[in-house]
């Protein structure tokens, strides 16, 4: 084990400490916030999207190719009369490309003042999950840049990575433009 | 953090604006007329509200200058101070010091000024002016404006008369009624009142009495005083007629100490149009009257528009500014203010519901292939064009309301222009035209700078110093003339002077020096082109800089705005004569024409302003310099992109194709666009990709689609500077080689309408009458070069060649939202295939290979031809106008035999029956507005028949309408103004004495006789149902059409028509009618409504629907 990964475990350990504190500190306290996330797999990673920011799910409509836009921007669609880019969050999230089927969904996302898609393989549960539970994103996840990472989320059986949408769409842009 | 106001920031912001712009207005007005009364009190009353509202949202200061400038003004009205140049130049110094606040306020800064100076300065001015005269009349500045009701005085019987009612035990009740201000004819609403009174008790006095009430000299307020067993809700009711602003309720009570006298209790507003909130802390004495409050409990909602109105309410209660604020509510709040956010939101869902009801077409061409019942099929295609048609009047309602008329951006410019003369030592007149002219509300917004520049360049450069101009043998006024409007779907804004006019050789000098042009291509360059170096940035002539212009960023900006619109500019000018600017905008923003083109199966739109031409060219015609792609066009130039290229995809172009080629052009510049398919033209809406993500290089935007897809909008602009860049690095030796070369051989093609509109639209004339040309151009030259394939009825043609169509195996579905431009009833976007088989090709160079003169000696052959159709329809016009009489009389028989009197109008008056069932359309918009005008004067309802325009002989007219051999009374109301005509109500005569009866809420079954009373009610009648008809005529052709004092005939149908041809001087057989009925609930026939429109005016409202079409 290198000395970097020393370090993370160490760190890791200290948040598991900090972490515990915060739980025993609001069990004492009782009261926890509970987020929705609205999950989905690719591959084998969970993500999930907090259910306030999700406007609507949708079956594939026809997609429109935006030219000069990066890859990951799949197109745009048309949402009653609103135009609106869609991502393919494989690869934003630099999974290798896969087909359409007919479980493949775009989840309407709302940013700020901005309607987004991220095309997705499929939707798979909504999960709700103790705020406590969400911890500080690290580093090692697989695929996704931290940029577009807000936490991860552990429930008793499985991790889900939580998104932050702010940069699912602008970040790394003007790279990929030069590209 | 910023300055603010408060939540009334907003709405104090806006209308202190407002109130500035009108006072700028009327004080110039003033300095020319400074003895109109009228516009002293217009100043002193936004003088007034601009105080009350800056002292309502705390800025003392500001109102205490306004408090100052308010005295000032006082004494101009009191005639106390005269209007010298200097008191108007303190007041200007106080506007531009209020103006200055409000933009600090409206930039976020809290406000700085100190206004001390200004108001020690007013101080002084006015002191100088009264030189001695009492200061004092100035302190009250309301005492002149008190317009009210004196307080009843009752004499002894009436008083007698009230006691004994109230003896027995009925009440008495005072009225004070107000009427709207604009009603014509009031005095018959009062008489209708008193009427209805009479039948509930006994009206026992009215001020002024009703034998006076029978002139219109009549004021707004009126009283009654009734006694009644009644309550305060059947008074309510019976005084509750149309137009009627306020009605005011006092109970007359014995007084307490002496039961021989009588009091009034406190006003109680039984009535009030506009809800006033006074009013709703009024004591009320007696209980039964509480329950009567109708409403009026702090309604603030109805207030928002004008809410500085009621603030000033709760400031300050004297009658008389009551009094005059409400009169002013009167006119403000027939004007609803809304956020453009919520009118786009609109549109977008409106837009939706067309997109949504397009997908009936294919669900009904489902059913009609399922199902046998032809019933059902029409029943549904039916109630689908109805919804259909439906939506579009929304869109296009919508559209409208965006709309604003462009005299409040020109009346700011008096101001300026009066102020740049001052400076600059020279005399100008500024001349406002075409203030009505409606344009969307972000062209408004915006258009306000570029106006400014090109006014200031005119008055700065343009025009000449008096001294000068007097040598020159000009006027030593000069006039700048701004001039607005409407074009086909263009809106045409013009700034033009009489100064010295643009001068190339010294624009053209300057350009070269300044890089511009090198100078030797200059030699080759137009006048046009030379002129719009002026729009280069950083361009002045100017010898010297003033404050104003010759910076040299002015014209750039104007051309940047103006582009930023979709719109653009053009010069004319005259060396000595003078400039004249042009702005073109398009009617509206959102909606654009469009060339729809193919990379593979991907569909993008060029908006139709960036394209100059469509051409076809072959591979071979391609030369390729350092790996830029030219060609030679008629001798020029043209640089290629290749479409699939600049979109990163492939093409699906064999090499032995036939290239399509869209020319675009942008500025001075223009490249050639290499596409796929070419496949006609469309009107799209454009939506901004922004709006959700950001800007994409080389996208204008998107636009959604009939069938919901969405297509891509391309930025020209953007690609022709990325290909420009490499054409210049082309050498001269390289240019020279290019132009050596054989010319390409080109085919010019036109745009096919791809939107599948329905040919038969109507659109704006001038429009109309080129396409009418144009189709024949083609259909003339199908048939010289026999390879026209196409139903010629499909065809919608453009400026420059026809369209080809191309082969294409897949159906697309090419319905747009379109905001249809013609009003017509029967044209629906019904998604269209373009068929495979669709194909329109003029073969110009035919076989022969590379030969380009056939081009051209076809071209001159076709506008020739153009020309020459253009003059015919112009002398034919003419000649059938003057004709039209003695041809309709021989004619009109004839064609009335046959049926077909369609024919007949479009020949001799250039109107069809598209024309006339528009007119029918708007008659029948006005017919019901007169049956629900009808309908509430005479309390029921009222049905009619739905307005018919007929030709008719006119001995045929009195079998048409009715019974020859009876009596029929007939009200005559003329219309004058843009158009002659008379509008008849003819009824028979027993319904006349019947409805007289009604009115004045008598029984007098015996009537036989008109009497005066029962004329003037009549007159009333025909005068309220004839004006809603002749408003709405007037409102859709945008014409001045005023109705007359109306007359009344008893006699016999055929005298009573008689007299109506008397009047016209008509002494032709024929008359145009536009005819309904009016039937009570029972369907008992009331009379006839007719409108006479002379021969002539039938035609102005109809060209009047015509160019009014594309902004409904």
């Amino acid at each position: 084990m290198d000395q970097n990964e020393l370090l993370k475990a160490q760190e890791k350990g200290l948040i598991e400490i900090a972490d515990r504190e915060i739980a025993e500190d609001e069990e004492i306290y009782g009261d926890d916030e509970i987020i929705q996330l609205v999950s989905f797999m690719i591959d084998d990673v969970e993500y999930g999207i907090d259910i306030l920011s999700v406007h609507e799910i949708l079956r594939i409509p026809s997609l429109t190719r935006l030219p000069n836009t990066p890859e990951f921007i799949k197109g745009v669609i048309n949402l009653r009369g609103n135009v609106i880019p869609v991502v393919d969050a494989r690869i934003r999230f630099g999974f290798p490309v896969a087909a359409e089927t007919d479980l493949t969904r775009i989840i309407v996302i709302q940013t700020g003042e901005k309607k987004i898609g991220l095309m997705v393989d499929n939707v798979h549960q909504v999960v709700r999950i103790p705020e406590r539970n969400v911890d500080e994103p690290s580093k090692m996840i697989e695929g996704v840049s931290e940029e577009f990472i807000y936490g991860i989320g552990r429930l008793s059986d499985r991790l889900i990575v939580i998104l932050n949408l702010d940069n699912i769409v602008f970040l790394d842009e003007e790279l990929k433009d030069i590209e | 953090m910023s300055f603010t106001l408060g939540e009334y920031q907003d709405i104090f912001l806006e209308e202190a604006d407002e109130q500035l712009q009108e006072l700028n207005q009327n004080l110039l007005e003033l300095e020319k007329n400074p003895e109109d009364i009228d516009i002293i009190n217009d100043i002193f009353r936004a003088a007034h509200s601009l105080k009350s509202s800056a002292a309502f949202v705390g800025l003392n200061d500001l109102s205490s200058l306004a408090h100052k400038m308010e005295n000032l003004l006082q004494g101009i009205r009191d005639r106390t101070l005269k209007v010298t140049p200097e008191i108007v130049d303190i007041i200007f110094k106080c506007f531009d010091e209020i103006n200055s606040v409000i933009d600090s306020i409206a930039a976020g800064e809290k406000p700085a000024q100190d206004l001390t100076w200004i108001i020690e300065e007013i101080q002084s001015v006015s002191e100088n002016a009264y030189a001695g005269a009492s200061k004092d009349s100035a302190k009250k500045p309301d005492d002149t404006a008190v317009k009210d009701v004196a307080d009843t005085i009752f004499s002894e019987t009436e008083e007698k008369e009230i006691l004994n009612a109230l003896g027995k035990g009925q009440k008495c009740y005072e009225l004070t009624v107000t009427i709207e201000e604009s009603t014509q004819m009031k005095w018959v609403k009062a008489q209708l009142i008193i009427g209805n009174l009479s039948r509930l008790g006994t009206v026992v006095k009215s001020v002024p009495p009703s034998e006076e009430l029978t002139s219109d000299e009549m004021a707004d307020i009126f009283k009654v005083v009734v006694c009644t067993d009644a309550g305060p809700e059947s008074i309510k009711n019976a005084s509750n007629i149309d137009l009627i602003k306020r009605v005011e309720l006092k109970e007359i009570n014995k007084s307490q100490d002496d039961e021989k006298s009588i009091t009034l209790s406190s006003g109680n507003v039984l009535y009030s149009a506009d809800e006033d909130p006074e009013h709703t802390t009024v004591n009320v004495s007696e209980e039964s009257l509480n329950e009567e409050h109708s409403g009026s409990e702090g309604e603030m909602s109805e207030d928002y528009d004008d809410s500085e109105d009621s603030h000033e309410f709760r400031r300050d209660k004297r009658v008389s500014e009551r009094i005059e604020q409400e009169r002013k509510k009167t006119v403000v709040s027939k004007t609803v203010k809304v956020s453009i956010d919520k009118l786009d939101q609109l549109l977008n869902n409106v837009g939706e519901l067309v997109i949504a009801n397009s997908g009936f077409y294919k669900l009904y061409d489902e059913i009609r292939q399922l199902t046998g019942d032809k019933a059902i099929v029409n029943e549904f295609k039916n109630r689908m064009e109805g919804m259909s048609r439906i939506a579009k009047d929304l869109q296009a309602g919508i559209m409208k309301t965006r709309m604003v008329e462009i005299g409040q951006i020109f009346s700011r410019f008096n101001r300026l222009v009066r102020d740049l003369t001052k400076e600059f030592k020279k005399k100008v007149d500024l001349v406002i035209k075409g203030e009505d002219t409606e344009l969307d509300k972000k062209v408004i917004d915006a258009i306000g700078e570029p106006l400014l520049h090109l006014i200031r360049n005119a008055i700065d450069h343009g025009i000449e110093v008096p001294e000068e101009r007097k040598r020159l043998g000009k006027p030593e006024t000069a006039r700048i003339t701004l001039n607005a409007y409407q074009g086909g779907n263009h809106i045409f804004v013009e700034v033009s002077d009489d100064g010295k006019g643009l001068n190339s050789e010294v624009i053209l000098r300057k350009a070269i020096e300044k890089g511009l042009v090198s100078a030797e291509s200059a030699s080759t360059l137009d006048n046009a082109e030379i002129y719009n170096f002026i729009f280069a940035p950083g361009f002045s002539t100017a010898k010297k800089i003033t404050d104003v212009s010759g910076r040299g960023v002015g014209m750039n900006v104007v051309k940047q705005i103006v582009t930023d619109l979709n719109g653009s500019v053009s010069i004319e000018t005259e060396p000595g004569m003078g400039t004249r600017f042009v702005l073109t905008f398009p009617l509206t923003l959102a909606i654009i024409p469009a060339i729809m083109v193919k990379v593979r199966t991907e569909l993008y739109a060029i908006p139709l302003s960036d394209v100059v031409e469509t051409i076809k060219i072959s591979q071979s015609d391609i030369t390729t310099i350092e790996g830029h792609e030219v060609i030679n066009l008629r001798g020029e130039i043209l640089s290629l992109l290749r479409l699939n290229q600049f979109i990163r995809t492939e093409s699906d172009l064999g090499r032995e194709d036939k290239i399509p080629v869209v020319v675009v052009g942008f500025g001075n510049r223009k490249i050639g666009l290499i596409v796929d398919y070419l496949e006609g033209k469309m009107e799209i809406v454009i939506k901004s990709l922004e709006q959700n993500y950001r800007t994409v290089e080389g996208l204008a935007g998107a636009s959604i689609l009939g069938d919901g897809s969405i297509c891509l909008i391309l930025d020209i602009a953007t690609m022709i500077n990325k290909v420009i860049t490499d054409q210049e690095k082309l050498t001269v030796y390289e240019r020279r080689g290019i132009i050596d070369t054989n010319s390409a051989e080109v085919e010019t093609l036109k745009y096919e309408d791809a939107s599948g509109e329905d040919k038969r639209t109507i659109k704006a004339e001038s429009e109309r009458e080129d396409k009418e040309e144009e189709e024949k151009d083609a259909r003339s030259g199908a048939e010289e070069t026999d390879t026209f394939e196409a139903p010629p009825e499909d065809i919608s043609v453009m400026e420059t060649g026809t369209m080809q169509s191309d082969e294409k195996e897949e159906d697309v579905s090419l319905n747009v939202i379109v905001e249809d431009k013609s009003e017509s009833s029967d044209s629906f976007d019904i998604p269209e295939v373009i068929d495979k088989e669709e194909e329109i090709i003029i073969d110009v160079d035919g076989s022969d290979e590379g030969d380009i003169a056939d081009i051209s000696e076809e071209l001159p052959q076709s506008s020739d031809e153009k020309s020459e159709t253009g003059e015919t329809v112009d002398i034919q016009v003419k000649e059938a106008l003057e004709d039209f009489r003695s041809e309709l009389k021989n004619n009109v028989g004839t064609a009335l035999e046959s049926g077909d009197m369609g024919d007949h109008m479009e020949r001799s008056l250039n109107i069809d029956r598209d024309d006339i069932r528009e007119f029918q359309l708007v008659a029948n918009v006005g017919a019901t507005n007169a049956a629900e005008s009808l309908s509430r004067i005479l309390n029921k309802r009222i049905d009619l028949t739905i307005p018919e325009v007929v030709i008719k002989p006119t001995e045929s007219i009195p079998e048409f309408i009715g019974n020859i051999d009876s009596a029929y009374i007939g009200v005559m109301m003329p219309v004058k103004g843009d158009i002659d005509g008379t509008v008849l109500f003819i009824f028979d005569e027993n319904i006349g004495f019947e409805l007289i009866d009604l009115l004045y809420g008598t029984d007098n079954k015996s009537r036989k006789e008109l009497d005066e009373d029962g004329e003037s009610a009549l007159n009333e009648l025909t005068n309220i149902i004839g004006s809603s008809v002749i408003n709405v005529i007037a409102e859709k052709t945008n014409l001045m059409i005023k109705p007359d004092v109306p007359t009344i005939v008893h006699d016999y149908m055929q005298s009573i028509i008689d007299s109506i041809l008397i009047m016209h001087g008509m002494k032709s057989d024929y008359a145009i009618v536009m005819d309904t009925a009016f039937y009570f609930e029972n369907d008992r026939l009331i009379g006839n409504f007719l409108f006479f429109p002379e021969a002539e005016a039938l035609k102005i409202i109809v060209e009047g629907l015509r160019s009014n079409v594309g902004s409904n």
